[in-house]
Formats: structure tokens, C-alpha cells, sequence
């Protein structure tokens, strides 16, 4: 007797294309008329395991190419990987990342990440649009931590030489190795004046406390270049307190803030802050529920501790107020306190972000829509603070036509 | 308000769903159960292209005697699932099932002989 049993699919209907699925949002650009407003997109995700033969010819040490190389027999491996596919998407449900990742197989490698970049960007009428990585967000806390370094300086090579060499309008901020903070320095030394790269970005779930000495040279050297330092948040499938959770949702809504948590309170604390004043930092995609939540929790501590934060000269939520965030994912469901968090932050310190592909994506409208803020506070979330923290020269209008044209 | 003809029940049981353009509104019917239904082609979320989503059984809990949750597939209740997002819409009603204050536009619909009418 067979214990093999029939089952009706239990989902049914279309697969969508990505062109298919991104339609709409340029039917809200049109309608909007987003031609005449600068937008920048800090935080949009490639899938660098669809590119990983490009990537390991730029890992420069042999055996750890070798290694990773016959690991995966030319396809996309990384030992000790914790993010595993299927349940973003909701078993399906939802279609952005499977549009993406399925999109123009006829092409390989950067030139197909540019191309499904491009039909984003065009969509969302974005002038810029800063490209990251996606499995690579979990790498700081892989096992195999001598790796890291080298996937980093070689994820940056191909970066530089395969995408941003290829279209203008697509910026980086670089992974920072920040398990080995001399690597760290030796990447922003040869990649950090590359046309297009930004900035550094440390992957936030982690166990690297920022507050050691030994990445006091790499702020100072990024300060000094007005290079911005993002903090990028992940899943954090690995982290024991995370492990108690059972849902995707549950482990989603906790632990991209909860480790935004944990960079923001150790930076402030250690009084980071008024070590490196210039030094700008940018919080991706943790959404900003979170920020009024620790504005209050360390004003309240500091009063009654400052003793253990002697070298701050203000409450911790002003300096959290010098901080930039990027929206995405950004929680709207209740008006008032979405309009309430954005007060307490400033709409000076926020850029929006898409996320594209991923599941919980924002686009344009979103923010453009907005009914509590006026034109100038949208442009400047949309476009215009981005502008002023990358240095972006290229503007709406004809600027962005001759990014446009130059990026082919 | 005068009913359109949108197509054929043949044409929109041969597709799974039947979509149609009604005095400028994007629209698709769909049958549920033994009706049929017509929404607007727009999220009320976002405004992403939530009839062109995934037709997805109700994911129900049985508690057993143990305590213990049990999930099944529904045997009736379908939803439509934005492809943006992922809000899921009961297909009979058009209304959320995380939130009924989340509602799809919908619009009378009708079936003569094998023709449907749709009124805008």
C-alpha cells in the first residue's frame, strides 16, 4: 500500500514576469510625473548567486577560490549560508523576488544584474539607486570567517569593474569584512574612491560589537573620505533569542531592527558619536518603528547612568536625530503613529528605499503619497536628502537624461 | 449603468479568470463557487495589480484534542493574493481576511446564457 497521496495544487494562477510585475509602478511614476522628481533608491538587492562564477574569478588568494569554486561545480555555494529560499515569498504569494530571479536568463552574470536593475529603476523613475548584495548579508556571522574578506574584496572588484563601470547611475556601498577590521581598511583604501562606491556597509547581524578599538582607524579613514557607513540589517536565523521564533513574519519583524538596536546603542554609548562628529550613518532597511522605541528606552537609561556614557555631551536620541534611515520597509498601517515616528526623526534624515526584489518592498509612491507631508518633505525622502549625503551630482531634467543615455 | 459584455464563462474557465477593460476601469471576474465575481485590477494596499496574483486555498486550524494546532488546505474558501505584497483577499467577498478594512472595488456581474455582463 503506496502512503503516497494526490493533492489539489493548493495555489493556482499566473507566474508574472518581472516586466509584469514592475508595470504598475511605472503606471504610478507616470501618474505622479516622478520624470520631475530626483529619486534615489539606497537600498535595491542583486543576486550575486546568479553571478558567483564573475565574482570568485575576482577572488585573488588561489586556494580559497579553488575552494569555493569546486564547492559549488560552478554554481552558487557559500559554506555555512544560513538564508534559505521559499518562505519570503510566502509559498509564492508573493512574486517580485521570483520575477527577478527568474528575468532574462538569456543573459549571465553582471550584465543580466543590470539589465533587471535597469527595468526596476526605470520603473520607479529612480535617478540613482544604490545596488547590494543578498545572500552575502549573513556572511558576518558565517562559520567559515576567514572567507569573509576575500568574498568581501572580491564581491567589491567585480562590483566596480562588471556593474558600476557599466551604468552611472548605479552607486554601492561596499560590504565591510568587519570580522577582520585590516581588511576592512585595505578594501576602503583601493575601492573607496571608485566611481560609484558610496560608502561602506557593515552587515548589522553580527557579533562584532562596533565599539572596538581596532575599527577606530577604519571610521577615521571613512570620515575623513566622506565615505557614509551604512548598517544593513538581515534575518538572523542563527541568533539563539531568534531561533524561538517559528514564522518567517515573527523572525522578520524582530530581527531587522533588533540588530539596528544593538549597532545604534553601542555606537551612542561608546560615545562614537562625538569620537567621529562627520562620520555619517545610514540604517537600511529596518524600517523606522524602531527608532522612536530606542530614542525613549536610552534617554530614560542615560539620565540615570551617564556615568557610563561619559563621553556624550546630548541626550542619545539627539545624536540618533544626526542619524539617516533608510524607510523601507515602512510601516504604515497606522497613520498616526507613522506620522508621529517621522516627526521625531526629521524628514531630513530619511531616504527612501525600494528593497526590489524582496517581499516587502516600498515603491515611490508610497512615500509620495503620504498624506501628512508636503511636496518639499517627499522630494527630499525620495531624492533630495539622498543627494546630499552620497554626493550625487546628476539631477532630474537633463542631468538625469545624460545618466540615463550614458548608461545606455 | 448599462451592463458590458467582458467574454465567455468558457473563455474565463479555460483562463481561470477573465480580465476586461469597463468604461476606462481595469477589471477581472472570476467564478467563486457557483458565482462569479468581478474587482477592480487595483490593491486597495498599494495599488499593485491584485487580480493578476495567485489564486490560493485559506490555510485553516483545526485545535486538536491535544492542544495541538493543525493547518489544512480549505476545501472552499479561496483567496486572491496581490502579487505586490501578498494581501489576501477572500475571493467571494473581495474583503481582507487580515483586515476588513482593506476592500476590493467591486462591481455587479452577471451571467447570460454563457455570456457575462459586467455593470461599472
Amino acid at each position: 500500500m503506496s502512503g503516497a497521496r494526490a493533492r489539489p495544487e493548493p495555489i493556482v494562477g499566473p507566474d508574472l514576469t518581472h516586466e509584469e510585475v514592475l508595470e504598475r509602478t511605472a503606471e504610478q511614476a507616470a501618474e505622479r510625473n516622478f520624470e520631475d522628481v530626483f529619486i534615489v533608491d539606497v537600498d535595491f538587492h542583486h543576486l550575486e548567486s546568479q553571478a558567483w562564477d564573475e565574482v570568485l574569478q575576482h577572488v585573488e588568494n588561489d586556494v580559497v577560490a579553488h575552494f569555493l569554486a569546486s564547492g559549488g561545480r560552478g554554481n552558487w555555494w557559500l559554506p555555512g549560508a544560513t538564508i534559505v529560499g521559499g518562505s519570503q515569498e510566502v509559498q509564492g504569494r508573493i512574486q517580485p523576488f521570483y520575477s527577478f530571479m527568474d528575468g532574462n536568463p538569456e543573459l549571465h552574470g553582471a550584465r543580466r544584474d543590470i539589465v533587471r536593475v535597469r527595468q526596476a529603476m526605470d520603473a520607479m523613475s529612480c535617478d540613482y539607486i544604490a545596488v547590494f548584495p543578498t545572500q552575502l548579508l549573513d556572511m558576518g556571522w558565517n562559520p567559515y570567517d576567514y572567507l569573509e574578506p576575500h568574498i568581501a574584496r572580491a564581491w567589491a572588484s567585480w562590483m566596480c569593474e562588471r556593474v558600476l563601470a557599466e551604468d552611472p547611475r548605479i552607486i554601492t556601498l561596499l560590504y565591510l569584512p568587519l570580522g577582520d577590521p585590516d581588511a576592512c581598511i585595505a578594501l576602503i583604501e583601493d575601492f573607496g574612491e571608485h566611481p560609484g562606491v558610496v560608502g561602506g556597509m557593515v552587515t548589522s547581524v553580527r557579533h562584532n560589537p562596533n565599539f572596538k578599538r581596532e575599527y577606530m582607524r577604519l571610521y577615521a579613514m571613512m570620515e575623513e573620505r566622506g565615505l557614509v557607513l551604512g548598517f544593513h540589517g538581515s534575518l538572523a536565523l542563527g541568533e539563539r533569542g531568534i531561533q524561538q521564533l517559528n514564522r518567517f513574519m515573527s523572525v522578520h519583524s524582530i530581527s531587522f531592527p533588533l540588530f539596528q538596536l544593538i549597532q545604534v546603542s553601542n555606537w551612542i554609548t561608546n560615545g562614537l558619536p562625538e569620537r567621529f562628529p562627520k562620520l555619517k550613518l545610514l540604517f537600511i532597511e529596518g524600517g523606522l518603528a524602531w527608532v522612536p522605541f530606542l530614542m525613549a528606552r536610552l534617554d530614560h537609561e542615560y539620565l540615570m547612568r551617564p556615568s557610563e556614557a561619559p563621553l556624550l555631551k546630548r541626550l542619545p536620541s539627539e545624536y540618533m536625530r544626526d542619524f539617516y534611515y533608510s524607510t523601507q520597509p515602512l510601516e504604515a498601517t497606522d497613520p498616526e503613529m507613522l506620522r508621529m515616528t517621522i516627526e521625531k526623526i526629521g524628514t531630513s534624515q530619511l531616504l527612501w528605499a525600494s528593497d526590489w526584489p524582496h517581499w516587502d518592498w516600498d515603491p515611490p509612491s508610497k512615500i509620495w503619497d503620504l498624506p501628512f507631508l508636503d511636496e518639499a518633505a517627499k522630494r527630499a525622502i525620495l531624492g533630495e536628502n539622498a543627494r546630499a549625503l552620497l554626493g550625487l551630482g546628476a539631477g532630474s531634467g537633463p542631468d538625469r537624461d545624460r545618466a540615463r543615455k550614458a548608461g545606455g | 449603468m448599462a451592463a458590458t459584455r467582458i467574454g465567455t464563462v468558457a473563455e474565463l474557465d479555460d483562463r481561470g479568470r477573465l480580465a476586461a477593460t469597463v468604461d476606462g476601469v481595469r477589471l477581472t471576474a472570476f467564478r467563486a463557487g457557483d458565482a462569479f465575481v468581478a474587482y477592480e485590477n487595483l490593491c486597495p494596499h498599494l495599488g499593485g495589480p491584485v487580480c493578476d496574483g495567485k489564486l490560493a486555498r485559506r490555510i485553516e486550524v483545526e485545535i486538536a484534542a491535544n492542544g495541538e494546532a493543525i493547518e489544512h488546505f480549505s476545501q472552499t474558501r479561496v483567496d486572491l493574493v496581490c502579487p505586490w505584497h501578498g494581501f489576501e483577499f477572500d475571493l467571494a467577498s473581495g474583503v481582507a481576511i487580515a483586515d476588513p478594512r482593506y476592500a476590493l472595488r467591486s462591481f455587479p456581474i452577471e451571467c447570460r446564457g454563457d455570456e457575462l455582463y459586467v455593470s461599472v
